[in-house]
């Protein structure tokens, strides 16, 4: 039975289970081999944290799509230099984190003059009622790139203030404070709308 | 420790703001967005892998023409050398017996026919 068949068959799995660890093994191993249906399976478990992973880091969905696909593809290409042991998912975020910063650095300079035109836009939806989540859109515009990457990731994600500072190539001590800078100006935006923020 | 983690679980935004950024960075498309972003991804794989496969195979076969051309220029000038290099020896030679124009017929004929070392130590032994 192949790698990517053993994961078929297994039962519903999280992906931090003991079984799903060995079958992920399996799966590196096979797809460090040429196997793209193992690589397949491994897009298919980690494709969603991994775009959440770009998504916390560029503005928009199109960016973080983007940063998605060349993650993988990076991956892909790299996979005989990943050791097995590590853990893959945090491997293949930080080369996912990696190809966001580079969209978000080459935005930077190809937008330089549509700056202000273009940081109004990501969180706005003209159809959006909801005064919380259209105001939160607002209170994330106003943090810094680093600060909302870091809030996202750590709040909504759940990752540590480690894997964080590995991923965005900053001090885990950057992190926490980011995160606590963060957190205090959203804090402060929203508290006319939220008495208990 | 209960002090610090109290601050900590303060720190935390509510769960509802916590919710609402979630769906606010949720791609488009529900679930169904996720089969089609695992075919572009193994698509872009795909596709690369071929692009690489294609680059190197076509990179050859550019490089080919090339080649046989270079490889053709360096015989002829290979030829070239070799030609220039016999001549200028035949020169020296000629320059040699010229030079020792006193010596016996003998001496100045045979150095040519066996070379500089032999050519001097017959020299040295007619002497």
């Amino acid at each position: 039975m192949n790698a990517t068949a053993a994961l078929i068959t297994a039962p519903e799995m999280g992906p931090f289970r003991s079984d799903a660890a060995v079958n992920e093994h399996e799966l590196v191993t096979a797809a460090q081999g040429g196997d793209q249906s193992a690589f397949a399976e491994l897009v298919r478990l980690h494709q969603r944290r991994a775009y959440a992973v770009a998504r916390a880091i560029v503005i928009t969905h199109e960016d973080a799509e983007d940063a998605a696909q060349e993650g993988f593809l990076h991956a892909y290409r790299a996979m005989d230099r990943f050791r097995i042991g590590q853990p893959f998912g945090a491997w293949l975020f930080r080369i996912v984190s990696n190809a966001a910063l580079d969209i978000v650095r080459r935005r930077k300079v190809r937008d330089a003059d549509q700056l202000s035109d273009s940081m109004s836009l990501p969180f706005r939806d003209p159809g959006e009622t909801d005064e919380l989540r259209s105001r939160l859109g607002q209170a994330l515009e106003t943090l810094t790139e680093r600060q909302r990457a870091v809030i996202v990731l750590h709040d909504v994600e759940g990752f540590k203030h480690g894997e964080i500072g590995e991923m965005l190539g900053i001090p885990e001590g950057t992190a926490r404070s980011d995160l606590h800078h963060a957190r205090a100006t959203m804090r402060r935006l929203l508290k006319d709308i939220r008495g208990d923020t | 420790m209960t002090r610090d983690m109290r601050r900590i679980d303060e720190g935390r935004l509510p769960d509802d703001v916590v919710g609402a950024m979630r769906d606010m960075l949720a791609p488009p498309g529900g679930d169904g967005y996720w089969d089609g972003l695992e075919s572009r991804i193994m698509a872009g794989i795909r596709g690369g892998a071929v692009a690489i496969e294609e680059s190197w195979w076509s990179a050859m076969q550019g490089w080919t023409r090339p080649a046989l051309v270079a490889a053709a220029a360096l015989v002829l000038l290979a030829s070239a050398a070799m030609v220039r290099s016999s001549e200028a020896e035949r020169l020296v030679a000629y320059s040699n017996i010229s030079a020792t124009g006193g010596t016996p017929l003998e001496a100045t004929v045979r150095p040519v026919a066996l070379g500089e070392r032999e050519a001097t130590i017959s020299f040295l032994i007619t002497r």
